[in-house]
């Protein structure tokens, strides 16, 4: 009787460890993931304004009213060689809980600005604000993302190629 | 007793964990995948400039393609073209017979609008016609609808045939002319103006142009103040995969540069 009641203390004592380390992992990669997701969202955004704005003859930060959408940033660049214009939005879509999605317009026209391509991908989601502005010759945006308790602020700075 | 259970928790949280961890994993890839994209336009844009170097600075054989190795351990394949249509239209052998016509250029700057005349002397002792007049300005202007005065347009006065590329990129004006085209008498200047709307202080506004020209006995004649070339650089890993591509279009040459457009490609 006493060698089983030590058993099952013994076993209940193992058990809740396991259990224990079990929703510690499970906890712990719930963190990694949304630190992850963060990082990897932030990142996305920061990638496609960082490739823009190198090929970028205008950055515009903030709407542009004449337009139905809710953009942020908009670069413009050119092709000289056939007379290609390219116009790309970053705009905002509504996420969950004062989140937000950014998806990239792109609108290619022809040299007598006939448009010949016009696709729109999402880029990131869970954004929380992303503010782009000027210090001295360089763009700089600020990405704060955010996924469950994590969040993130992300800076990214470039500088125009063609100045 | 506690064995079944424990096991049972630990295959529980094995169903949870390994996606998880491979959740992580390939966001960890993506981030890594982007990293060497970047590290790819660093190094495309590593042989842009020692291509922009070689224009600049005059290299005998900058027309030849060339490959440039071990940068941020990729290898570069780097090729200078000079350009033979902008904003779709043609531009011939610039530097054709130069010294029979040469090009000066004013611009003036009042309330908004940019006052710009070019000047076409002609050094032949035949008339000169003009076949067409392309120039290319830098970003924040657009041309003034009518504002166009000059002899060596057809008709006289006539608007560009083209007006391409937007202000906030920079346009390009051509004015083409049909047979029989206007010319420049012998040893005459003709002057061809035109007005711009933008905000005053704009860089380099003389922007850079081509005329193509021709006379009876010498044919035709290509007249540029620098040349445009295109610079594609290719940064390619060990197995010849292309990380990252970028092209540029520039003028240059003799000791002077201006970069017009820088493309990440695709």
């Amino acid at each position: 009787m006493i060698s089983l009641a030590v058993t099952i203390a013994i076993a209940a004592i193992i058990a809740a460890g396991a259990g224990m380390t079990a929703v510690q992992v499970i906890r712990g990669t719930e963190r990694n993931e949304d630190h992850a997701q963060v990082i990897q969202q932030a990142h996305n955004l920061g990638r496609w304004f960082s490739r823009d704005a190198l090929m970028s003859e205008e950055i515009t930060a903030g709407d542009d009213p004449e337009t139905g959408d809710d953009e942020f940033i908009t670069i413009c660049w050119k092709d000289w060689e056939s007379g290609d214009t390219f116009d790309t939005r970053y705009l905002w879509l509504d996420d969950v809980d004062s989140l937000k999605k950014v998806k990239r317009n792109q609108v290619k026209r022809d040299k007598d600005g006939a448009v010949t391509e016009n696709a729109t991908s999402f880029i990131a989601y869970g954004i929380y604000s992303a503010n782009l502005s000027q210090q001295d010759n360089a763009w700089v945006l600020n990405v704060d993302a955010s996924s469950g308790q994590k969040s993130s602020v992300q800076e990214y700075k470039v500088t125009k190629r063609l100045n | 007793m506690a064995l079944p259970a424990v096991l049972a928790m630990f295959a529980i949280g094995s169903l949870f964990i390994v996606p998880s961890i491979s959740y992580v994993a390939t966001n960890l890839k993506a981030g890594v995948l982007a990293t060497e994209e970047f590290e790819g336009i660093l190094t495309a844009d590593a042989g842009v400039e020692d291509a922009l170097w070689k224009i600049i600075n005059d290299d005998p054989d900058f027309l030849e393609p060339y490959t440039i190795t071990d940068i941020n351990g990729l290898s570069i394949d780097i090729d200078i073209d000079e350009i033979d249509t902008l904003a779709g239209e043609p531009v011939g052998d610039t530097g054709q017979h130069p010294d029979r016509l040469s090009a000066n250029t004013t611009v003036t700057y009042d309330s908004g609008t940019y006052f710009y005349t070019l000047a076409l002397t002609s050094h032949h002792n035949k008339p000169i016609k003009i076949d067409s007049i392309l120039i290319d300005f830098p970003a924040g202007v657009d041309y003034v609808i009518g504002s166009t005065s000059s002899n060596i347009t057809k008709p006289p006065d006539a608007d560009p045939t083209t007006v391409g590329g937007s202000p906030t990129t920079g346009i390009i004006l051509v004015w083409v002319n049909d047979e029989p085209q206007p010319s420049i008498p012998s040893w005459g200047t003709e002057y061809h103006s035109f007005e711009l709307s933008g905000p005053p202080g704009i860089e380099d506004i003389e922007g850079h142009g081509v005329v193509e020209a021709h006379s009876d006995d010498i044919g035709t004649i290509w007249l540029s103040d620098i040349k445009p070339y295109t610079i594609t650089a290719e940064a390619k890993d060990s197995s010849g995969e292309v990380i990252a591509a970028i092209k540029a279009g520039v003028w240059g040459g003799s000791g002077s540069l201006e970069i017009s457009c820088w493309q990440v490609i695709p």
